[in-house]
C-alpha cells in the first residue's frame, strides 16, 4: 500500500509524483521499469553465466585432446627431419595440458558465480549487480589482455551491450535499495 | 560493526557509480598497457619498471579525481573496543593472508609442474625502487581506492559484508594481468576489507597491504 494514499477517492491513477516513492502514476511507472531492469538483470547474469560455464566445462574435458592435437599439428609441421625428445615433449605436453585445465576450471566457477548472481539478484539488487558488472568487465579485459582477438568484430559490440545493461541494473539497483531504506525508515517512524 | 551507512551528500550521480567509472578506466589503462607489451615482445627489467611507473602514475591520477568527485564518504567508526582488537589482531591477518599467499602460489608450481611458473610469479628483486612501485603505492592508493571509495560507496546503499565483498572482488579483478593470481588476491581483498571495517579506519589494512607486499618482495629478492 502507498505511503501517501490518494485522498480524492476516485480511484483513478494520478500523474504520481518523483517525491512520493510508491505512488501511482510516474512513481509506479519508475518503479517498474526498475523491475525491468532488475529482470534484464537476471537474463544478463544468467546466460553469461551458463555460456562460460558450458564452454568451459566442453574445454576442460577436450583439453587433452586439443592440446595433444596442436601438439601433433605443430611437430608434423617441422618435418620428419626434426627429432624431437620424447621425454621433454611429453613433459611440455602434461604442463600444457594442466595450465588449460586450470584456466578452464578457474572460469567455469566464474561462470557459477554469474549464475548465482544472476538467481540472487532480486534478494541482492546492489551486491548482485555490482559484482556482476565489475566481474564482466575485468573478465572481458582479461580475456583480451591474453587474446586480443576476443574483442574483435561483432564481439565488442555485444560486451558494450551487456556493459550498459549491466550498468542500467545497477543504477536501477540503487534507486531499488534507496526506497527500501526510505520505506523501513518511514515504517520505523509512524 | 558500523550499523550505520556512510552518509554522502552528492547530488547527481551517484557515489558507486563513479567509483565503478574510475575503476573500468584503470582497466583500460592495464588492457592499453598489456596490449602495448605484447606487440612489443619480450621486455627487459628496466623496460618493464618505466611501464608499471606509468600505469601506477595514471591509476593515482584516476584514484585523486575519483576522490574528488566523490566528495566526502564519512563512513562510521565502530566502538573502541571493536578498533582495538582489530589492531591486536591485525598481526594474525598478515600471517593468514601469508600463509595463503604461499601455499596457493606451491600448489599453483607443483600442479602445473612449470618452472617457467616461477619466474612468472617471482617479483623483481628488492630495491628502493621496487618497494615504491610493489609496496608502497599499491597499498596507499590501492587501499584508498577499493577500501575507502569503493567500500564506503557500496556502504551507502547496502549492509557491511555486502561491502566488503564487492570491494574484495574489485579489488581482485584489478590484477588482471595476473589472472591465476585471483583467488588468493580475492582472499586478501575480503580480510583487508573486514579489518578496514573493524578498525574504522584506512591505517591498518594500509599496513597490512604494505607489509605483505614488502615481506613477498623481500623473500623472492632473497631466494
Amino acid at each position: 500500500m502507498s505511503q501517501y494514499p490518494d485522498n480524492r477517492g476516485d480511484g483513478e491513477d494520478d500523474l504520481g509524483s518523483l517525491g512520493r516513492p510508491g505512488s501511482s502514476g510516474l512513481g509506479s511507472l519508475a518503479q517498474s521499469a526498475r523491475t525491468k531492469h532488475l529482470k534484464q538483470a537476471r537474463g544478463i547474469l544468467l546466460t553469461i553465466g551458463v555460456l562460460t560455464l558450458l564452454f568451459n566445462v566442453i574445454l576442460f574435458f577436450a583439453a587433452e585432446s586439443i592440446v595433444r592435437g596442436q601438439i601433433q599439428a605443430e611437430v608434423r609441421k617441422a618435418g620428419p627431419g626434426k627429432q624431437f625428445d620424447q621425454a621433454r615433449l611429453r613433459e611440455f605436453e602434461e604442463t600444457v595440458i594442466r595450465e588449460n585445465k586450470v584456466v578452464a576450471a578457474l572460469t567455469s566457477v566464474l561462470g557459477v558465480v554469474f549464475i548465482v548472481l544472476g538467481l540472487t539478484v532480486k534478494q541482492f539488487p546492489v551486491p548482485a549487480t555490482a559484482i556482476g558488472l565489475v566481474l564482466y568487465i575485468g573478465a572481458s579485459v582479461a580475456f583480451a589482455v591474453y587474446d586480443p582477438e576476443s574483442l574483435g568484430g561483432l564481439a565488442i559490440v555485444i560486451k558494450i551491450a551487456f556493459i550498459v545493461a549491466l550498468v542500467k541494473s545497477l543504477q536501477a539497483a540503487i534507486a531499488y535499495q534507496k526506497e527500501a531504506a526510505a520505506a523501513a525508515a518511514g515504517e520505523a517512524t509512524v | 560493526v558500523a550499523a550505520e551507512p556512510p552518509t554522502t551528500a552528492a547530488a547527481g550521480m551517484h557515489p558507486l557509480l563513479k567509483v565503478i567509472i574510475a575503476y573500468s578506466v584503470m582497466l583500460v589503462v592495464s588492457l592499453v598497457w598489456g596490449l602495448m607489451s605484447h606487440a612489443a615482445g619480450h621486455l627487459d627489467e628496466n623496460e618493464r619498471m618505466a611501464g608499471v611507473l606509468v600505469l601506477e602514475a595514471l591509476d593515482t591520477v584516476v584514484v585523486l579525481i575519483t576522490a574528488v568527485a566523490v566528495g566526502r564518504l564519512r563512513v562510521p567508526k565502530p566502538a573502541a573496543g571493536i578498533r582495538i582488537v582489530a589492531w591486536l589482531t591485525a598481526p594474525v591477518a598478515f600471517a593468514a593472508v601469508l600463509a595463503v599467499n604461499v601455499a596457493y602460489r606451491q600448489w599453483l608450481i607443483e600442479f602445473l609442474r612449470a618452472q617457467w611458473l616461477k619466474e612468472l610469479l617471482a617479483e623483481p628483486e628488492w630495491s628502493m625502487l621496487t618497494a615504491l612501485l610493489f609496496a608502497v603505492q599499491p597499498a596507499l592508493i590501492e587501499e584508498w581506492f577499493f577500501r575507502h571509495l569503493a567500500l564506503g560507496a557500496v556502504r551507502t546503499v547496502t549492509g557491511v559484508h555486502a561491502a566488503v565483498w564487492v570491494s574484495a572482488v574489485m579489488f581482485a579483478m584489478a590484477h588482471v594481468y595476473n589472472p591465476l593470481g585471483l583467488p588468493w588476491l580475492l582472499v586478501g581483498g575480503i580480510v583487508f576489507g573486514y579489518w578496514r571495517v573493524m578498525s574504522g579506519g584506512l591505517a591498518v589494512p594500509i599496513l597490512l597491504h604494505l607489509s605483505l607486499n614488502a615481506t613477498i618482495l623481500w623473500f623472492q629478492g632473497l631466494l
